[in-house]
């Protein structure tokens, strides 16, 4: 737990402060009002600020900490290394133009080699199953719509020719993600073959009723 | 880079004060053979290999950066 202590006007603007600041929702965090303080005589006498204590899991600053300290390792200098929370998901956001090329590494092998140890760096500390997903400059966003792009094309070939055809081996993630977009469109469905590090996907046109 | 394999392993594991890495430099090469407890080797490896793999990577990728090669061995 990390305790912080603020000051205010009054509790309700040092709380919506606070989170706007660390980028916050209100079932983050519990807080604690330690001194009220007082309006004074018509606002201008005798008026003390509001103090109030704020209580913090730090699992968000853990993941940060690690993020850091390994990219401290990794001699990666000036990378900044923000940490949110949607939902159950950790979002970890890494910020260095000059060295994103290099983070990310041939075909996002290097950020999801970052991802995967981080992951399970902070689930063995933590002795629970949390999912942290690691991002630098868009990049899964972009992977993504790249990926769909070429999805888009095999599609319209399998739906021309009534054939299928099998991808290239891709992550469990991008697998999913073809799988996902597939579903959508009901004259073709999708299948998996192979296993490991060579499972693919195949694309091919949905039976005919 | 032996700080950053000992801090990657030392958070996998059950038993970090026996995690011990010797770094072994060779003409090209430089070898760091990994010690750990016998039942967190397992943790060490993953699934097909697939945490060592991760540390492979990020291994060879930052020595590659500085122009030289590296090489992670677990030695049981």
């Amino acid at each position: 737990m990390r305790e912080i202590i603020k000051i205010g006007k009054s509790t309700s603007t040092v709380i919506a402060h606070f989170m706007k600041q660390n980028n916050l929702q209100l079932e983050d965090f519990k807080f604690e009002v330690i001194d009220e303080g007082a309006k004074g005589f018509l606002g201008l006498f005798g008026s003390k600020p509001t103090t109030v204590k704020f209580i913090l899991p730090d699992i968000t600053e853990k993941i940060k900490q690690y993020a850091e300290e390994m990219l401290r390792l990794m001699t990666i200098d000036s990378c900044g290394v923000k940490v949110t929370k949607k939902k159950d998901k950790y979002f970890v956001t890494l910020e260095s133009s000059e060295n994103a090329g290099f983070i990310i590494g041939k075909d996002g092998k290097m950020l999801d080699s970052f991802q995967s140890l981080l992951n399970q760096m902070i689930n063995k500390q933590e002795k629970q199953k949390l999912k942290i997903n690691v991002d630098i400059e868009n990049y899964r966003n972009r992977r993504k719509q790249s990926l769909l792009a070429k999805v888009k094309t095999i599609s319209g070939k399998v739906k021309k020719n009534g054939k299928s055809i099998t991808m290239e081996p891709l992550t469990a993630t991008d697998r999913k993600t073809v799988h996902q977009f597939i579903e959508k469109n009901s004259s073709l469905k999708t299948m998996s073959v192979g296993g490991g590090r060579e499972k693919r996907v195949v694309i091919l046109p949905a039976a005919k009723k | 880079m032996n700080d950053l394999i000992e801090f990657i392993v030392k958070a996998l594991v059950d038993d970090p004060s026996a995690v011990k890495i010797k770094e072994v430099e060779g003409d090209k090469t430089t070898t760091f053979e990994l010690r750990a407890a016998k039942s967190d080797i397992g943790k060490i490896i993953g699934k097909r290999g697939r945490t060592v793999g991760a540390i492979r990577n990020i291994l060879s990728a930052v020595s590659a950066r500085q122009g030289k090669r590296a090489v992670i061995e677990i030695v049981e």
